[in-house]
């Protein structure tokens, strides 16, 4: 490991317990430094820290934090499927919405949400969007990827057509949702696309957990084979790798994390995009370090989107997405322009 | 040693391959040559096993490509492609790491290290280490990529018994000023006479394949039309049929060259008068 992935490792494992404790004690409900963290220490046994009061403990514990750590989970899945995905594609400017999850999510969301699924009771009817947006997002990917194969094999550059194909059918079919919905309706799959992590609670963040932890691991288990694919199809044959099992195994992977954080927060776009740009910049192309680095930066950085979109406009909240997409495009934009120059000497 | 039986690849209506059969020795470099379009390419590409013919088999060592790994056929045979995806932000040790791949699971080892070093400084790009490939010439990226195709199947004193390896080389002098395609094409060379690799290459210029071949086939439309020993194959008559433009061979018992678009003999001739 080199002194420079060394040191954006080191800095990024101390920003993370900064943004933990920045995330849960601002907000439009107050709660000091100070009092934050003993209320964090109380966690862990030091139970002779009590200057905080019930109602702050509360928030901080079930309604902050949970948030925090759903932003962090969210944020690296989000990152780490941008970095995969890039990888296969051969190309920086791939992102998850690409092979068809974000238009199949949105589609799945405005049917759920016009037929009042949310309004049914129990479990299911509580995660019953959740629920839709998730098969919705891993059927088009099916498609998408079903489309892109032929004999035996998968075509990157049908793959890729076949997803801007899915992408605009699935568009059209919402476009006609939308045109059938009511006011309150149309408000309800308008917020729904700008994504949003309010709502956050302990039960979701469990239920993440294993959607979010496990596809990362295996994507970063996939490292070394696509530095070998960057070298081109058949070189990665040569150097025995089994292209069509890593394009499989990405693209499942991919689609079950991303499908897991839109069921949850909606589109929430750029991470995927941007992170991983961000991160070859600090630590160069090779996966391993790109992949685990994007993990934890996505994750940061998500939580302070999300910590900006709850204070601008406090005691009310800006849909996260506006957010990533207002700060990401000039970031991106001038990234393009800086690599442009760099390559044009 | 490798064997090409009744090898036939379609692209479309077109019959790229029909019905190509050849062997290639272990520890001799066997040039491929012919006009554009006739299949040279792509019988090095089955014989790599990129792409799976139509009919017919390939062996390699007495055994079907297709019953050997994916993984252990990696680490017997490497192959340079024709042309190179441009890997941005990888450094020209990045790039002949990559070549050792097969051999480690996830950190290369002490020995690896060593090989990729030779490789490097084998190729005269050691001094090109920390660039990033998209400021590389085109020579400079085609002695890398060479580079990595050595590291693959570089040889191992551990592996004494092991297997004989596979070179195979589609157009390695593309971009390389004269130097540098007499330097690569020994090292192919070497690669055969030292290590006993059977060696495959596809290409266009006859000088070179007559100074540096054991054995040479000529293809055209995907057929074989003439293979044997360099010096027998290639002679005026056939090559100025095959190519229609005047070639000249100049050999005696230690020189062998060949001279395309002139007849040397009638120049020859008047510079005598």
């Amino acid at each position: 490991m080199t002194q420079r992935v060394k040191l954006t490792y080191i800095s990024l494992f101390i920003l993370l317990p900064v943004c933990i404790v920045l995330g849960t004690s601002l907000g439009a409900f107050k709660i000091e430094f100070k009092q934050c963290a003993n209320i964090l220490l109380n966690l862990f046994g030091a139970d002779n820290y009590s200057d905080f009061t019930n109602p702050q403990h509360n928030v901080l514990l079930h309604i902050r934090l949970p948030r925090v750590f759903l932003s962090m989970m969210i944020g690296a899945a989000l990152a780490v499927s941008g970095a995969g995905l890039q990888g296969l594609f051969r190309n920086p400017l791939a992102d998850p919405g690409l092979i068809g999850i974000s238009a199949g999510a949105m589609l799945a969301a405005s049917i759920a949400i016009i037929s009042g699924l949310q309004f049914t009771n129990g479990f299911l009817g509580y995660y019953s969007i959740s629920v839709a947006t998730f098969i919705g997002a891993i059927t088009t990917t099916i498609i998408v990827f079903r489309l892109s194969k032929a004999q035996n094999s998968t075509n990157i550059a049908t793959m890729l057509l076949a997803g801007i194909a899915i992408n605009a059918l699935a568009g059209a079919v919402t476009g006609f949702i939308i045109y059938l919905s009511n006011d309150d309706q149309l408000r309800d799959i308008t917020f729904w696309s700008l994504g949003s992590l309010g709502g956050a609670d302990w039960e979701k963040v469990i239920a993440l957990i294993p959607l979010i932890i496990l596809p990362i691991i295996m994507i970063a288990r996939l490292a070394k084979k696509l530095d070998v694919y960057a070298l081109g199809e058949s070189e990665a044959m040569c150097l025995g790798v089994n292209v069509n099992s890593l394009k499989r195994k990405l693209v499942v992977w991919v689609t079950i994390t991303v499908g897991a954080c839109v069921a949850i927060a909606g589109m929430i776009g750029f991470i995927g995009l941007l992170i991983p740009h961000i991160t070859r910049l600090l630590v160069g192309p090779k996966h391993r370090n790109l992949i685990w680095i994007s993990a934890i930066l996505g994750g940061l950085v998500l939580s302070i989107a999300d910590l900006l979109c709850r204070l601008i406009v406090a005691p009310a909240e800006l849909p996260i997405g506006i957010l990533t997409a207002i700060l990401g495009t000039p970031l991106f934009l001038v990234l393009l322009i800086q690599q442009k120059r760099k390559i044009n000497g | 040693m490798v064997k090409a039986k009744n090898i036939s690849f379609d692209a479309g209506e077109k019959k790229i391959l029909k019905k190509v059969s050849s062997n290639f020795e272990n520890g001799k470099v066997t040039a491929i040559l012919g006009p554009n379009g006739a299949g040279k390419s792509t019988l090095v590409k089955c014989i790599a096993g990129t792409i799976t013919p139509k009919t017919g088999d390939i062996e390699f060592n007495g055994k079907n490509i297709k019953s050997i790994s994916l993984e252990n056929f990696a680490c017997k045979r490497s192959y340079l492609n024709q042309q190179f995806n441009l890997s941005v932000g990888y450094t020209v040790r990045d790039i002949v790491s990559i070549g050792r791949f097969p051999h480690y699971k996830v950190y290369p080892s002490k020995k690896d290290d060593e090989i990729i070093t030779s490789a490097m400084k084998l190729l005269d790009v050691i001094s090109l280490s920390d660039r990033t490939t998209n400021t590389l010439s085109g020579g400079e990226l085609q002695r890398v990529h060479f580079a990595r195709t050595l590291a693959q199947i570089w040889p191992d004193s551990s592996e004494e018994q092991a297997e004989k390896k596979l070179l195979i080389l589609d157009e390695p002098v593309n971009n390389l000023d004269p130097q540098y395609q007499h330097s690569i094409l020994k090292s192919a060379k070497d690669f055969a006479d030292n290590y006993n690799v059977c060696v495959i290459i596809v290409l266009h210029d006859l000088n070179l394949i007559a100074q540096y071949s054991d054995y040479s086939i000529l293809m055209k439309q995907g057929e074989i039309i003439s293979k044997g020993k360099t010096r027998e194959v290639l002679t005026e008559q056939l090559l100025e049929e095959v190519y229609k433009v005047p070639v000249s061979i100049i050999k005696n018992k230690n020189n062998f060259n060949i001279i395309t678009g002139i007849k040397y003999n009638q120049i020859k001739k008047e510079l005598i008068k």
